[in-house]
């Protein structure tokens, strides 16, 4: 009867104190995290085989995708991993109750923690609208992986227009002339194969992002969070992050190859 | 509030005490990051050969250091959590080096479709032969049958 509430409301009643509380809760953020760095290496290890293999068609392919649009899309990544980090930093200062104006910490609270989080959640939305318009590109043309390579919306019945040669031959060159590619590779179906499963499981992991935000924010609308406890939005900036790390190397090794 | 009370002989191992990082200090990690962009994308447009792979890996590499260290407060975070975040990382390292030291030893495909071991000039072990010299199911190439098997072929 003793143990029925035994502290602060956010305290689970498995835990003895919150420190304890917030030490599971980041040594098992941690340990996703490791498994997730592990799950997209498999991906990492089939690009570091297939460009070894493949260099040419590693080439011809970073020419046929927009490299600004990806720059773009780092940029926006970027932006929104710092406004996490930024709304991590809100939560933990708090309302800061009882400081005197000249003490208080800027940009701390419970709106700050909205603000930062809606605007981590927009940058998200961004870089699903750009991926959108990379994505119907390619599916439109038919650069798309294996059997569907030049077989435009996926469709086996139908046979990639002058677009799609166009675009090839243009690539071909920028490939040739930046001394990457002699010829336009057959193994390109297998760039981009690479290049959809890669980004699509980076992708799926936005959009999962997207969901835990709009989660994150609702518990903080609610008043769920203090400077004594906000470990939610701490484990959700750091999934986001993580999402931020992956698109990091994803850009150079697909986008920027000569 | 008796609870509270009771709760003051914990002292610092009650709370959790966060290290709250300074908004200069998140502003000019995000600064640097977009420098480096900036010069992965520059980098790219110089032609380096063989080393533009490897200058972009390093690059990205330092922009996740400053992620990871900064926004993901590993620099205040506990040694043991480290361990499992670099830890997982250092078999990433592993998992590709063995991959590679395979598939990257399996000699020159030609044409066809099979492998050439480039040291000999014969067909690599495990090669799939070319097409018209295949006639029943051989897991070796030829010049790489073991002389018994070949007895006991004859044998029979």
């Amino acid at each position: 009867m003793a143990n029925e509430h035994h502290g602060p409301k956010y305290l689970s009643h498995h835990f003895d104190t919150p420190k304890q509380q917030f030490e599971s809760a980041k040594l098992g953020m941690w340990l996703f995290l490791g498994q997730e760095i592990l799950f997209f290496s498999g991906l990492f290890v089939a690009y570091g085989i297939f460009r070894s293999w493949y260099p040419e068609s590693f080439s011809v392919g970073s020419h046929l995708l927009d490299w600004k649009m990806g720059a773009i899309n780092t940029i926006v990544l970027l932006f929104s991993s710092f406004t996490a980090a930024m709304a991590v930093r809100a939560s933990q200062v708090g309302e800061q109750e009882g400081v005197p104006e000249s003490e208080k910490l800027a940009l701390g609270g419970k709106k700050w923690t909205s603000i930062f989080l809606w605007i981590t959640f927009l940058c998200a939305a961004g870089f699903m609208v750009v991926k959108y318009f990379e994505y119907s590109h390619k599916i439109h043309v038919g650069t798309l992986p294996g059997q569907f390579f030049g077989h435009p919306g996926f469709n086996m019945d139908e046979l990639a227009g002058p677009e799609f040669y166009e675009e090839l031959h243009r690539a071909g060159l920028a490939a040739y002339e930046s001394g990457g590619a002699t010829v336009i590779p057959y193994h390109l179906r297998t760039f981009f194969g690479i290049y959809f499963v890669m980004t699509g499981l980076h992708g799926l992991h936005v959009l999962i992002g997207m969901g835990l935000v709009l989660w994150i924010i609702r518990k903080n609308q609610r008043g769920d969070f203090s400077a004594e406890y906000n470990t939610p939005v701490d484990i959700f900036a750091l999934y986001w992050h993580l999402v931020d790390l992956v698109w990091i190397f994803l850009f150079p090794l697909l986008y920027l190859i000569d | 509030m008796a609870d509270a009370h009771a709760h003051d002989d914990h002292g610092d191992d009650y709370l959790v005490h966060s290290h709250i990082t300074s908004i200069k200090t998140y502003v000019l990690v995000f600064g640097a990051l977009v420098f480096l962009t900036g010069l992965t994308v520059a980098a790219y447009n110089v032609r380096l050969g063989d080393y533009n792979l490897f200058v972009a890996v390093l690059i990205a590499m330092v922009k996740s250091s400053l992620v990871g260290a900064y926004f993901m407060h590993l620099k205040y975070e506990k040694k043991f959590n480290i361990l499992f975040f670099v830890g997982s990382l250092i078999f990433v390292g592993i998992f590709l080096a063995y991959t590679l030291n395979d598939t990257e030893n399996r000699g020159e495909e030609s044409v066809q479709g099979e492998r050439i071991d480039p040291g000999t000039g014969d067909y690599a072990h495990g090669t799939a032969l070319p097409l018209e010299t295949q006639g029943e199911f051989q897991p070796f190439p030829p010049n790489m049958i073991p002389s018994d098997a070949e007895g006991d072929g004859e044998g029979d």
